[in-house]
């Protein structure tokens, strides 16, 4: 687990992401094959370590086994959600138990936010990304990306309204 | 390809960063634009103003120690929020964020901010409570009252379940007391806070002594609650009188047992009863409610205290109260104020 902490000690999730996307999409096809398409097992791979990220203030021993067993849980939600019917007990038995929170509400209103976000262009990706996930300051962000504050500000101003109203909290 | 799960991961993570701003930013400015600002910033929200169910459960999440009336009461918005600074003393500031206030509970959620490292939780340890007429409320220090007039407000504290952590500075913990009914309306409450109780993440303790004061104005609606009363509606063999008072955030029934019957040696000889919650069940719509404590006296009068059920719940116009010993019931009817 220290090898995929930064120095801060937080989680260095892109070198989590690289390492374990290949493992997580391989359960998951192996456990659902094609009771699920596309979408939703892509969807289950980036909620796994979106809760793996939520989580981060556990104590975790063993990585993969927790990823599994986050994994896991996500893939049964995920099938009763579709109300598709589909034996995984026997993969399951030796997957082992994960007390991750899953955060559930949170996550389905994250998923309706994305999908609004669908055509969001890539400056206010990386804007929004630098901001709110790598905690850079506009200066910084303005900075490296070679734009003006003014420009930083407006765009994350327009990124809040819009997920605001999504929230139906007003914007 | 692991390079465009990267980037949907960190979208979630930015778009759950940005939301949990926002619900902390919505509970500073939680309005009905219908009532406007009152100038004692009580925001009590009337039905049919639209607010994200998250926010709602944030606020009641913020008071953890809470009762299931207060709860429902909230959702009601009966809740009053506070707009006040933090008191700063010794790196440490408080304020009153949420409280919900009537004849019979008193719930004060708080908030702590601090730039000290590692710190799990921070709680009250030596303060005191009082109001405009210099009555106690609270005192963690316990003194003896000589008379009726010494004794603080409270005669129940609720403070079990342990204080939250917001992020890594923000805290909040909330205390539930239970107010003795002969207390005189007051509008102001004064809060005298000694010293802390603060914990880090390895487990150790701390306690810092300093100064913190500070006072709230108790909103109107919060002050005048309106109760609901409720009477007997036809005699009863084993109940010589019964009376019920139903407030926002819980409920008393006074009743006087049928002098045949004995309580003191009854609850002697079935001593399990004395914990039983379903000594004296209220039942409506459909519901049961079991009592939260009890208390009686020589001459077989009973207090009976709820925290289940309060005036935001559905179908009041007549409880039935379910008597276990006797395992016979009377009905209670709604009096029109």
């Amino acid at each position: 687990m220290k090898f995929f902490k930064k120095r801060d000690e937080t989680l260095d999730l892109e070198s989590i992401i690289k390492e374990f996307t290949p493992y997580v999409k391989t359960m998951i096809n192996n456990a659902v094959a094609n009771n699920l398409n596309f979408e939703d097992k892509e969807e289950i791979v980036a909620d796994t370590f979106f809760v793996l990220w939520k989580n981060q203030t556990k104590e975790i021993t063993d990585l993969k086994a927790y990823i599994a067993g986050i994994a896991k849980n996500l893939i049964k939600e995920k099938l009763r959600k579709r109300k598709v019917t589909c034996d995984i007990s026997n993969y399951e038995n030796s997957i082992e138990f994960s007390n991750a929170k899953l955060f559930s509400d949170e996550r389905d209103e994250i998923d309706k936010i994305e999908k609004s976000l669908a055509n969001l262009k890539e400056l206010d990706f990386k804007i929004v990304t630098m901001f709110y996930y790598s905690f850079q300051s506009i200066k910084e962000i303005a900075k490296e990306l070679n734009i003006s504050e003014r420009n930083v500000k407006t765009r994350l101003f327009r990124i809040r309204q819009k997920i605001k109203k999504e929230l139906g909290v007003g914007g | 390809m692991e390079e465009e799960m990267i980037k949907k991961v960190k979208l979630k993570i930015a778009i759950a960063e940005i939301r949990r701003e926002e619900m902390i930013n919505q509970r500073k400015k939680f309005i009905n634009p219908k009532i406007g600002i009152a100038v004692c910033a009580c925001f009590v929200l009337m039905t049919g103003v639209v607010f994200a169910k998250d926010i709602e459960q944030y606020i009641k999440n913020i008071f953890n120690n809470t009762n299931e009336a207060i709860d429902m009461a909230i959702e009601n918005g009966y809740v009053q929020s506070e707009k006040m600074d933090y008191v700063y003393d010794k790196e440490v500031g408080i304020r009153v964020e949420n409280l919900v206030l009537d004849d019979f509970n008193l719930n004060v959620a708080f908030q702590f901010e601090t730039q000290k490292e590692k710190v799990k939780s921070i709680r009250f340890r030596d303060f005191i409570i009082t109001n405009e007429h210099q009555k106690v409320v609270y005192q963690s220090q316990f003194q003896y009252a000589q008379t009726l007039d010494e004794l603080p407000l409270y005669n129940s504290i609720n403070w079990m379940n342990e204080p939250i952590k917001l992020t890594d500075t923000i805290f909040t913990d909330s205390i539930l007391f239970g107010l003795r009914p002969e207390k005189e309306e007051f509008e102001k409450l004064y809060f005298d806070v000694k010293s802390l109780n603060v914990t880090y993440e390895d487990d150790t303790k701390d306690i810092i002594e300093g100064t913190w004061e500070f006072d709230i104005t108790i909103c109107e609606e919060m002050r005048k609650s309106v109760n609901i009363s409720y009477k007997l509606a036809e005699k009863n063999e084993y109940v010589e009188f019964c009376t019920g008072t139903l407030s926002p955030t819980g409920m008393v029934v006074e009743l006087k047992l049928a002098s045949s019957f004995n309580i003191r040696e009854y609850l002697e000889e079935n001593f399990e009863m004395s914990d039983d919650l379903n000594l004296f069940l209220i039942k409506c719509n459909g519901k049961e409610y079991g009592l939260s404590s009890f208390e009686y006296d020589p001459s077989n009068q009973i207090k009976i205290h709820y925290d289940n059920i309060g005036t935001f719940f559905d179908d009041l116009d007549k409880l039935e109260l379910y008597l276990k010993p006797f395992d016979s019931s009377v009905i209670l009817t709604k009096q029109e104020s």
